[in-house]
């Protein structure tokens, strides 16, 4: 029942609200130009986006860009690769058409920045979108260097360069939201649905110190939020997807008067079991899932402005064939409320400050399986439960002065955990079993940041980034404690960590579009708070029930990035090549104290090991052959090892790349598109008994018109072939999908 | 229209099934307090003095806890010296139960009492249980002798040549617990408490279906008396076996089994 209302209301709502009369305005057509705010070199193929709706261009060689846009009031997006992206309010009347002078500044570090609406930028961003999203995962998956762990159809786990977990920064709008799977089968990158997110920003590597203190890389999440420069629009979208029976709708609305602006947004999506190539469905792999935002902002003036925000995901009954059980529900509450002030002065640009609040609830169980016939707790429902809740402040102060130019941010948040896990076993003569996995942890974070660009001269920019963090963290629930204390030694088993972290990047422009970029960064990451307290969590990539260790020491990295990148109007490359030696990496080691009286019952104990080493490079090319047509492809490779054990390091992407031919005509566009994995054959056998995997190379085809005003529709097949593969990153070598074929019909007003 | 459309996205934003109301996903439960749950076991009255005797649940072989309230018509007395030494009946003998003499002490509460009697029954004897209270407090002091019936129990297992008493934890819980064992033989003249042997342990979780672990622990090492302290970490929640081996210069090794005790 519920599922019918939602689709019903991806249909009623928007054609509720777009009652209202769509006024004609004469076409007006603007100039600009966009320039190297250091260098005052005009940058050709930089984007031009107009927020909102389909139009977009990109500049010519010699940086100026026309667009014909009627009478209103816009929010244009200016971007270009390796700089900072930027925004602007343009008010069109007939007698206001001056040219503009954009300038935008060098990012100085690598970020793939993927924008999800509007026209999707062409030559300078291989990795934009391709007209069809299904899930956030389908952004993430194209930029090079990102992977992901998957356990299941659903919520996948990022990996950069080879790194995850604790070791990569993920914030949604720069927010904080810890999982509340022990076994992280919630990663929160699930709760942003395509129909809510603006853009995504991917670092690679510890160089961005603003998001949180990291050794893998960064990804922020950017949310859509209310538009003042549109006073109605509503996007419906309706999907089904073959190969899992996948139903999936979706609706956001906006609405603006005066000073207030208000945006809505609700999604809902069910799959049932999918197919892999040339295979029966799998049984157990569906789901259900719900999503809804609501923000409402107000204009204080010309110079305030407040936005409230909320975010809620529902996912349940999703399944997880290859592991022990699944999630019969999973909550996720994000609220927020954002202050942003614009000084109507060229020194202090933006300043933006937030506090929110979220809570995740985790519900796992195995009712629905026959646990008789599993190997590992055999014989046994075990539900699992676990919580966080989330409260935090970011405030973020841009800081302008001729070339340079200054962010400092203020980070502090506080988690608390619990997590706990029931064993009912089939045999009446077995007592129920308990196990606290989280005894309520609470673990507060403080951190400071810099982040300073300056011209060193002509051509040259350099970046300084310094965070400063402090994380004190202790147990709370005295019968946590005590089992810690069994195994750790009496005391409170409180900790508290200071780390500092630095990272240096200079950019050396080289001419005719091309830049050379080195990147060095001493940083750090905290545990986790699994690491320092969990109790017997089952890792499932090494098969070990693991316990926390309150005197781990922050993992350390030093790091080196060389980064070279050329576009003109016609190719675009990018490349880049990375070291990473990581200190006290953290591991598993066995628990010689503790038995288990089968091979599936194993105990580690988290610890710092000597260190690990991992290195490798990402490439990009997008080449031009038509002005309706262009190449693109990327590869990426990690080589991660265990320099303690001498082998290589779990869970390490092989060499894998895709390539795809992309035309847009008129209303018209088409996407051939190969992507291919070689076999991975260094695996970590030692710690976790890796197998390999073999390679794989699938082809997806897609295209789509526009069908009318506002009218898109978008068919494809993916896994043309049927090919039965799974990626190295798969738990259980949990296959992928097979042939899918899809239909999307979308309606925008 | 902007009211309209936040009241619909907040009627049907959040719709998911609520699982939370299942009993599998209740939190572990909270410690039962022992005063919600006393067994009286009789009351001790000598002129105005009265003494109540209580027990956190009905008597069984091994530890028990037990209380007294002391009072002097509705007056606590806050000093009392109150002893119980639980005595076998049997054959016209009388066998004390081992351990020191159970001197009951003072706790916060105002008159109240608390102590913790050791009931070991010897193996294939037919007899009574009585307890034995000797009291002075408030000008009046004596003896008294109460009948109570004890349960069997795990916590004393007999190896055939020795009494292993289990003495701490009364009540097992997960973490770090001191484990406390009596060691005795009955002779002729009673318990006598066995101070050189060297114990070892095992504790071990029974998951069913032929799965098991065991979990960190120290041997026990004689203390006094026959007592003999070690540790062992719990875990979690559930039931829990615990051999005891026992080797003595010159003897056999013996072990016996407590078998299927709750650890809360």
């Amino acid at each position: 029942m519920l599922k019918f209302r939602n689709i019903l209301l991806g249909l009623v709502l928007p054609a509720c609200i777009g009652l209202s009369s769509i006024e004609l305005h004469a076409q007006n057509t603007v100039h600009g130009h966009i320039l190297d705010a250091l260098t005052g070199e005009p940058l050709a193929a930089a984007s031009v986006t107009v927020l909102g709706t389909d139009t977009g261009t990109t500049t010519d060689n010699q940086g100026h860009f026309e667009l014909a846009l009627p009478d209103g009031n816009y929010r244009l997006r200016i971007s270009f690769v390796g700089y900072t992206s930027t925004e602007m309010t343009l008010s069109l009347q007939p007698a206001s058409r001056a040219p503009l002078t954009i300038h935008l500044l060098p990012a100085v570090i690598a970020v793939d920045e993927v924008v999800v609406r509007g026209a999707a930028p062409r030559i300078n961003d291989p990795a934009a979108s391709s007209h069809h999203l299904k899930a956030t995962e389908d952004l993430l998956d194209r930029v090079p260097g990102a992977d992901f762990i998957q356990r299941a159809n659903f919520a996948w786990e990022p990996v950069v360069r080879g790194l995850s977990g604790g070791q990569v920064g993920l914030v949604i709008d720069g927010i904080k939201v810890i999982g509340a799977c022990v076994d992280k089968m919630d990663p929160s990158s699930s709760y942003v649905e395509v129909e809510n997110l603006e853009k995504l920003e991917l670092t690679k590597g510890g160089f961005d110190l603003t998001q949180s203190s990291q050794i893998g890389g960064t990804i922020n999440l950017i949310t859509q939020k209310p538009r003042f420069d549109q006073p109605l629009y509503a996007d419906t979208e309706l999907s089904y997807g073959s190969v899992a029976a996948l139903r999936q709708g979706r609706v956001s609305d906006g609405l603006t008067r005066g000073n207030t602006s208000v945006r809505g947004s609700f999604s809902y999506k069910e799959a049932g079991n999918f197919s892999p190539g040339g295979a029966e469905p799998i049984p157990n792999s569906g789901f259900k899932k719900n999503n809804y935002k609501f923000d409402l902002s107000q204009r204080i003036g010309s110079r305030h402005e407040l936005t409230a925000s909320y975010l809620g995901d529902n996912a349940w009954d999703v399944g997880y064939p290859v592991l022990l059980m699944d999630a019969a529900l999973a909550k996720a509450k994000i609220y927020s409320l954002t202050h942003t002030w614009r000084p109507d002065t060229h020194f202090i640009p933006r300043w933006e400050t937030k506090v929110y609040f979220n809570r995740v609830d985790h519900w796992m169980s195995d009712f629905k399986r026959d646990v008789r016939e599993r190997t590992v707790m055999r014989a046994m429902n075990m539900p699992m439960f676990g919580k966080t809740r989330t409260t935090g402040a970011l405030s973020k102060l841009e800081l302008e002065h001729n070339a340079y130019r200054l962010e400092l941010t203020l980070d502090a948040y506080e988690t608390k955990s619990f997590g706990d896990m029931w064993m009912f076993s089939v045999f009446e003569n077995i007592p129920d079993m308990y196990l606290l996995n989280l005894g309520d942890v609470r673990a507060r974070h403080g951190a400071i940041a810099a982040d300073f660009i300056t011209p060193l001269r002509t051509g040259l920019t350099a970046r300084l980034g310094l965070r400063l963090d402090h994380s004190p963290r202790k147990v709370q629930r005295d019968e946590a404690l005590a089992v810690l204390q069994g195994r750790w030694g009496v005391g409170d088993l409180a900790q508290s960590y200071t780390l500092g972290n630095v990272s240096l990047s200079l950019t050396q422009e080289l001419g005719s579009g091309g830049r050379l970029r080195l990147s060095l960064a001493n940083v750090g990451r905290l545990p986790t708070h699994v690491e320092n307290y969990g109790h017997y969590v089952y890792n499932y990539v090494d098969g070990y029930f693991y316990t926390g260790n309150p005197n781990l020491k922050p993992e350390r990295s030093t790091q080196v990035e060389l980064g070279f990148e050329k576009w003109t109007s016609k190719v675009g490359i990018r490349a880049s090549i990375f070291s990473n030696h990581v200190h006290h990496y953290i591991g598993g080691r066995n628990d010689a104290d503790l038995l288990g009286n089968t091979s599936a019952l194993r105990f580690r104990t988290y610890y710092n090991s000597s260190a690990a080493f991992l290195t490798g490079g990402e490439a990009s090319i997008v080449v031009v052959l038509r002005e309706w047509l262009e190449l693109t492809g990327t590869a990426s490779y990690t080589r991660g090892q265990n320099l303690e054990l001498d082998e290589p390091m779990y869970l390490i992407p092989p060499l894998t790349g895709w390539t795809s031919l992309r035309a847009m005509r008129n209303k018209w566009w088409g996407d051939l598109e190969a992507r291919m994995a070689m076999p991975q054959n260094r695996v970590a056998r030692i710690f976790a008994d890796e197998d390999g995997t073999d390679g794989y190379f699938v082809v997806n085809v897609r295209g789509g018109t526009t069908l009318g005003p506002g009218i898109d529709l978008s068919v494809g097949i993916d896994n043309l072939f049927d090919v039965h593969y799974h990626e190295h990153l798969s738990f259980g070598n949990l296959p992928n999908p097979g042939r899918n074929f899809y239909l999307t019909l979308s309606y925008s007003i | 229209m902007i009211r309209a459309a936040m009241l619909v996205m907040l009627l049907v934003a959040g719709c998911a099934p609520d699982i939370t109301d299942t009993d599998f996903f209740r939190e572990h439960p909270i410690e039962t307090d022992p005063e919600d749950t006393s067994v009286e076991l009789g009351v001790l009255e000598d002129g105005p003095l009265a003494i109540r005797l209580t027990a956190s649940d009905s008597l069984r072989i091994g530890i028990n806890t037990i209380s007294a309230e002391v009072k002097v018509g509705q007056a606590p007395v806050l000093q009392a010296d109150v002893t119980l030494s639980p005595q076998w009946i049997a054959a016209g003998r009388t066998i004390v139960s081992p351990l020191d003499a159970g001197e009951l002490e003072i706790t916060d509460t105002p008159g109240r009492f608390v102590g913790a009697p050791l009931f070991v029954q010897p193996q294939d004897e037919k007899g009574v249980w009585q307890l034995q209270i000797t009291y002075a407090a408030s000008g009046e002091s004596g003896e008294a002798v109460l009948p109570v019936q004890i349960k069997p129990s795990l916590w004393v297992q007999y190896t055939g040549e020795y009494y292993v008493s289990w003495i701490l934890p009364v009540r097992p819980e997960t973490g770090l617990d001191e484990i406390e064992l009596g060691l005795h033989r009955l002779t002729d003249e009673g318990f006598i408490p066995l101070e050189d042997a060297t114990l070892d342990l095992y504790p071990w979780m029974d998951m069913g279906a032929g799965q098991g672990h065991s979990t960190p622990y120290e041997a026990p090492v004689h203390m006094r008396e026959g007592r003999y302290r070690g540790s062992v970490n719990f875990i979690m929640s559930g039931g829990w076996d615990m051999t005891v081996f026992i080797q003595r210069s010159g003897m056999p090794r013996d072990t016996i089994d407590f078998k299927g005790f709750v650890v809360y």
